[in-house]
């Protein structure tokens, strides 16, 4: 259900782009989150179809790319990137691990006419 | 011919800015605020009437309550005299930081000396975890009929939490629920590792989550 908000977000940004950069048409948004925000793509799509019915935005594809999450090591020390349930590469252990936590969702690149 | 327009802008952006406004408010006027985070029927009004018996008369707090629809959970707390905003969403399934920024207007109000901040968020995992509202710190809440794989299900809340409240401790025999697991769980996503096992109802464990609350309160 929060996707309805991330939409109303989404379209927001596009617009304040559109004043910056004049541009007619958009045929792809990228989002760009990490692996533990709860954004699915599928979901934002059907909410941002039935949102930009009859307007410019109409037609546009959402494209959610998930960046790899920052771990660190706390028995190691080794730093390194991975998904959700990571496990420490050189020690091989999971429990350990500390995160960096940012969780932002942003719009990160648009592929307009 | 179509180009390319590099953009970074954070979606949240307006949430975020009411939540940084919350937050500086906060600050300014030397409040704390715990986000309550958990599913519906988690117990965290019961939680916080527990809480608030047991806080009642050292710390000055207020409650805002979310819900879809209804006040019955601010009467519940109105009911231990404590000062309630109830905020319903409507159709939304979390709280936004605008909504609590006028919730907080009302609610410094009420009772200008206040210290704390309980923040009862709309009963959900997944969405309140994703809007900052300006908290001080989320608290999740699960209850041991919910089951100890909830955590990794859903692991942006119980990574991002400064503590976590297992509640209904007295229905653990009649469940499968393996608190060893649920503790090996949260500690791989969460730094703090913080944990209360309790029974809001019967009392048993909450005289250390109320004295978390206090020390909380008290941090610099």
């Amino acid at each position: 259900m929060h996707e309805v908000s991330l939409v109303e977000g989404i379209i927001d940004v596009v617009n304040r782009e559109k004043k910056r950069t004049r541009f007619k048409k958009v045929l792809t948004i990228e989002i760009g989150c990490g692996p533990y925000n709860c954004v699915s793509e599928e979901s934002l799509q059907f909410y941002f179809d039935m949102a930009v019915r009859s307007t410019y935005l109409h037609g546009a594809r959402l494209v959610v790319r998930r960046h790899l999450q920052q771990f660190h090591c706390r028995v190691c020390g080794t730093s390194f990137k991975g998904e959700i349930d990571p496990v420490c590469p050189v020690c091989k252990r999971s429990e350990d691990v500390d995160m960096s936590m940012d969780n932002s969702i942003r719009v990160t690149d648009l592929e307009v006419e | 011919m179509s180009q390319k327009i590099s953009v970074m802008t954070n979606i949240l952006e307006a949430n975020d800015a009411w939540a940084e406004q919350n937050r500086a408010l906060l600050q300014k006027k030397n409040i704390r605020m715990l986000n309550i985070i958990g599913s519906p029927g988690s117990g965290k009004t019961t939680l916080l009437e527990r809480t608030a018996d047991l806080l009642k008369g050292t710390v000055f707090f207020g409650v805002i309550e979310g819900d879809l629809a209804t006040t019955k959970d601010a009467k519940r707390l109105q009911k231990k005299n404590v000062p309630v905003i109830q905020i319903n969403t409507g159709t939304a399934c979390h709280l936004d930081a605008h909504m609590v920024h006028q919730a907080l207007q009302g609610l410094l109000k009420k009772q200008p000396k206040l210290q704390l901040i309980f923040v009862e968020n709309i009963g959900n995992l997944v969405c309140p975890a994703e809007f900052d509202i300006g908290e001080t710190a989320k608290i999740a809440v699960l209850s041991v009929t919910e089951g100890d794989d909830k955590i990794p299900k859903y692991p942006l809340l119980f990574s991002s939490c400064k503590a976590l409240v297992i509640t209904k401790l007295d229905l653990l025999r009649h469940t499968n629920f393996s608190v060893a697991a649920a503790r090996k769980e949260y500690r791989k996503v969460n730094v703090s590792k913080k944990q209360y096992l309790l029974d809001s109802i019967s009392g048993k464990g909450t005289a250390e989550w109320v004295s978390f609350v206090r020390s909380f309160v008290q941090e610099k």
